[in-house]
């Protein structure tokens, strides 16, 4: 394990982390219900150990060996450690770490810098000494390494399916809450590192990791700051990034207020916002300002590629909520134009009903009840070449037994297929399902329309400042593939 | 029926709509399932007709009455709701004259809507044949909803009698709003749909509910009105005392355009809406949801004033997140005062939270007793207007904490705090990471009465949209 010099640059690698094959757990305890003990065995193949001077064995895990220290487990190495025993204790168990050959260990124990006190500063560097450039150390006060494909994971509530989508998350309750909110739209993560206080692996070294990991291609980041004098190294780490990885980034600490916050909770100095925003200009990268923005950026991505949203049609089943939709796209800085001459043809002769518009914005209204229709005028208004994508409203209403179907049997099916309709285009659509008006339906589609791989969004405000920011990614991108 | 001319108000009146007694359904037929006419049979609580030459009787509605013509009908009938297509509109409306009608809705279109001549001459027409003695909403609407009476052209849900006034240029609109409305448990006095807006229009009807003893509340979608009513609406909003909630459609030029096609409305000058809402302290804000979301905050917190709030999460990165949000929207998240911090810190053990604002509450949130005390401190720092707080719904899987008694329910329990300390407190339950337990925690918080939202950006816009409003509402009560 060497600090890799290459190009001057400062980083540490952690490429071992692929070929992890044996996990001990040190410090699991029953007033936790031995839980990372349990999550760690739930999924990884290869062996889990655990270290515990009280327990020879442990209360409903009969097959897990457990050892007293790390030192009596009879294999020779063990490459990941995950330890939770108490702050005074950690460094002696880092010793027997360094002893043991331990590649990597996951710190969960807090009060090391993160207390502010000068006595936990010290610790921290005492922890770092101890560790003698030998064993990468994750945290203190962090929730340390998800990585799906090899069953690493801290809780047994995070899904075993692995995807391209890694994360980078500085606050550890956020780790939880990308990871879930990830799964809960139907993306896969690939890896997620909580680093908490980042006494040795920090921002920097684990963003060069993911953007030379071929397992991820996208990379999500919280942060809150970094140690002062890594800034250039973070630049020479962008530099990197030859092969453009959307890297989409939510900073902690942008206000007075907030950038105290972070001072208490993870002992970073958040920096200048001056500084951070030319550096996200700088190497085009995407900032989000919510939790929920970063999940759906990456949705979108991981959907629709890098794509550019400067005209967009916008289809609604309410003239009036249709006015509302264009007002808000059209402040969000993308034009509502009219359609090419020729398509306006093709459209006009789909609207027969009277109280309906076949302009943009196409104003369905009953005409909505007739899906089959839906489809064709959508595959219309999709295929002018001035048009770049399309807003669609569903109201969860019409999915409703009582309300829609009474129209047409085959709605449901039919509408759920219109949200598709992007992806024979290549184009981005974008449906809206108003949670609501009939939230038990709204969930249903919201489903379905997923399980399709369509972003989908309950608030049209949730999702169009999104995208012009990727469209301005996707213009900034040097290599336009 | 006159037009009131008091202090030079140039509105029609229409008071008399809190007495409508009896409904006639014009153009019912069995081929559309009786649409309209299914609604008034199942829901009104008054006399119910159907006018149609062809049919006797509709069975499936034994209180419908059905007659050949509306001079047919022996007693009074004070509302008509036409259903039939533009062309035999007028002769009907000569019978509405003749029989005192006095409130006539047009569902039908093809008036000024279409944007032809033909169109807009027909709606003249239509306005002479009322002679100023039958008040008209529309055409191209879908008139009055009015739950107290069990008034409504739909019946796909109950109408709850409640105290917010809807008035919408587009009828779509209408039943979102109705429906957003239900979900959160917030109830309507009145709403109107009033389309093309030929007779009836924005002003007459904000003027009613400006003046009906039933609405305390009004929300507003508005494209745009004619030309030579901006007076008469500064007059109307002079005299109005209530909050005003405006979704204000045509607002870029697209939009504009689309209004056009829409409502036939021209939406007019930005600026002279935006000085117009700003004059009148109206809460403009920019969708729909918003909208729903503004009343349903007032509805429960009344008129107030953030400027300075507690954040609380349960994750020290995500109470970074809110507190910036917060503060961009020109919230303060301000420390606490020195005895409140005091109070805080000694009742903060464990290692990994933070007492501080914002507060990190980590493991506390464990445990339902420890967070109620937090939360019962923090509010009553009288340097403190409300308070934010993120609930994360994955917490409630029963695989995480959801297992442990009370852990649910103690929870919410502790978001009631706001109206102990008379502070508004505002939950957010994140959507994503656990959509099942998202929905039930949403339900059990409206139940409460505890507005909860599904995404920081969906409510922090709107707190300081009616904190400038209670402002402006005490600068101007102080004045008079």
């Amino acid at each position: 394990m060497t600090i890799n010099n290459t190009s001057d640059l400062n980083v540490k690698d952690l490429t071992f982390i692929k070929d992890i094959k044996s996990i001990a757990i040190i410090g699991t305890n029953e007033k936790r219900n031995f839980g990372f003990l349990r999550a760690h065995i739930k999924h990884f193949e290869g062996k889990v150990y655990a270290v515990n001077p009280i327990y020879s064995e442990i209360p409903g895990l009969k097959d897990i060996e457990v050892y007293p220290s790390l030192l009596d487990i009879p294999e020779n190495t063990i490459d990941y450690a995950y330890i939770l025993v108490p702050a005074k204790i950690v460094l002696s168990v880092m010793d027997d770490c360094v002893e043991k050959g331990v590649k990597l260990v996951s710190i969960f124990t807090s009060d090391f810098s993160d207390s502010g006190t000068k006595e936990g500063i010290e610790r921290e560097q005492e922890l770092l000494r101890r560790a003698k450039n030998k064993v990468r150390i994750l945290g203190p006060n962090g929730m340390g390494l998800f990585y799906p494909k090899l069953g690493i994971s801290w809780t047994t509530i995070f899904p075993k399916t692995h995807g391209n989508i890694s994360f980078i998350g500085q606050s550890g309750g956020l780790c939880f809450l990308t990871i879930l909110g990830a799964a809960g739209l139907g993306l896969k993560i690939s890896k997620a590192f909580s680093y908490g206080n980042g006494a040795d692996l920090d921002f920097v070294d684990i963003l060069h990791f993911l953007i030379n990991d071929d397992e991820t291609d996208i990379i999500l980041g919280y942060v809150e700051g970094i140690k002062e004098g890594r800034g250039q190294d973070l630049k020479k780490v962008l530099d990197l990034n030859v092969n453009e990885k959307p890297i989409i980034i939510l900073k902690g600490g942008q206000t007075k207020a907030g950038s105290i916050a972070t001072k208490t909770h993870t002992a970073s100095i958040s920096g200048e916002n001056q500084i951070w925003k030319s550096l996200f200009d700088q190497y085009n990268i995407i900032q989000a300002d919510s939790l929920e923005q970063l999940l759906s950026l990456a949705l979108l991505i991981e959907r629709y590629g890098y794509f550019k949203l400067d005209n967009a049609a916008v289809l609604s089943a309410s003239g009036g909520y249709g006015v509302i939709l264009t007002d808000i796209v059209e402040k969000a800085g993308i034009n509502v134009p009219s359609f090419s001459p020729e398509i306006q043809k093709k459209l006009d002769s789909h609207f027969y009903l009277v109280g309906t518009s076949s302009k943009n914005p196409l104003d369905l209204a009953a005409i909505a009840f007739n899906s089959q229709n839906v489809i064709t005028i959508m595959n219309v208004a999709l295929s002018d070449e001035n048009i770049d994508g399309l807003i669609l409203d569903l109201p969860s209403y019409y999915f409703n037994a009582d309300i829609g179907f009474k129209y047409d049997p085959n709605m449901e099916e039919n509408l759920v297929k219109t949200t598709t309709l992007g992806y024979k285009h290549n184009k981005p659509v974008i449906p809206i399902v108003l949670r609501l008006n009939c939230p038990i339906d709204k969930e249903r589609i919201f489903t379905k329309i997923l399980d399709n791989n369509v972003p989908v969004f309950s608030d049209p405000l949730e999702v169009m400042p999104l995208l012009p920011k990727i469209s301005k990614y996707s213009k900034n991108r040097k290599s336009k593939n | 029926m006159t037009i009131t001319n008091s202090s030079d108000l140039n509105v029609k009146d229409i008071s008399f709509l809190n007495d409508i007694k009896s409904v006639a359904v014009i153009g019912a037929s069995k081929k559309k399932n009786y649409r309209f006419l299914s609604s008034y049979a199942e829901l009104f609580k008054g006399k119910i007709y159907a006018i149609n030459p062809k049919l006797k009787e509709i069975p499936e509605y034994d209180n419908v009455e059905v007659y050949p013509s509306l001079l047919d009908i022996p007693g009074q009938v004070d509302y008509v709701y036409f259903t039939i297509p533009a062309k035999r509109v007028f002769e009907v409306m000569d019978h509405c004259v003749e029989k005192g009608v006095k409130l006539a809705s047009f569902f039908t279109s093809g008036f000024s809507d279409i944007g032809t001549a033909e169109g807009r001459e027909r709606e003249m027409e239509l306005l002479k044949r009322a002679k100023n003695k039958v008040r008209l909403l529309g055409p191209n609407c879908l008139g009055l909803h009015y739950p107290k009476m069990g008034l409504s052209w739909t019946s796909n849900y109950l109408p709850v009698e409640g105290n917010i006034g809807f008035v919408s240029q587009s009828g779509g609109l209408v039943n979102y709003v109705m429906m957003h409305t239900r979900e959160l448990g917030l109830n309507i006095s009145k709403a109107f749909s009033f389309g093309n807006g030929a007779d009836l229009d924005f002003v007459d009807i904000l003027y009613f509910l400006s003046n009906d003893p039933e609405t305390k509340m009004i929300l507003c979608y508005l494209e745009g009105i004619k030309a030579n009513r901006g007076y008469d609406l500064q007059k109307v909003l002079e005299q109005n005392k209530k909050p005003i909630i405006m979704v204000k459609g045509g607002r870029t030029s697209p939009g504009a355009r689309a209004t056009n096609t829409h409502t036939a409305s021209i939406s007019g000058e930005n600026k002279l809406w935006s000085s117009l809402f700003k004059q009148y302290n109206i809460i403009e804000v920019e969708s729909l949801e918003q909208l729903v979301h503004a009343a349903y905050l007032i509805e429960h917190y009344g008129f107030f004033n953030i400027e300075k709030m507690a954040v609380v999460s349960a994750s020290g990165g995500y109470g970074v997140i809110l507190t910036d949000l917060v503060e961009k929207a020109g919230i303060k998240v301000p420390p606490f005062s020195p005895h409140i911090q005091e109070k805080l810190n000694s009742g903060y053990v464990p290692v990994g939270s933070s007492s501080q604002n914002p507060l990190d509450l980590a493991s506390i949130m464990f445990f339902v007793q420890e967070t109620y005390k937090v939360l019962d401190i923090a509010l009553s720092d009288e340097n403190l207007d409300g308070l934010i707080m993120d609930i994360p719904s994955f917490y409630f899987n029963k695989n995480q904490f959801g297992f442990m008694p009370n852990f649910e329910d103690g929870h919410i329990e502790t978001t009631t705090l706001g109206y102990k300390h008379n502070k508004p407190l505002i939950t957010i339950v994140q959507k994503h990471n656990s959509p099942v337990e998202q929905e039930r925690l949403m339900k059990k918080l409206a139940e409460k009465n505890v507005p909860a939202f599904s995404d920081p950006l969906q409510v922090i816009p709107l707190l300081p949209k009616i904190s400038k409003y209670t402002r402006n509402r005490k600068k101007m009560e102080n004045k008079s």
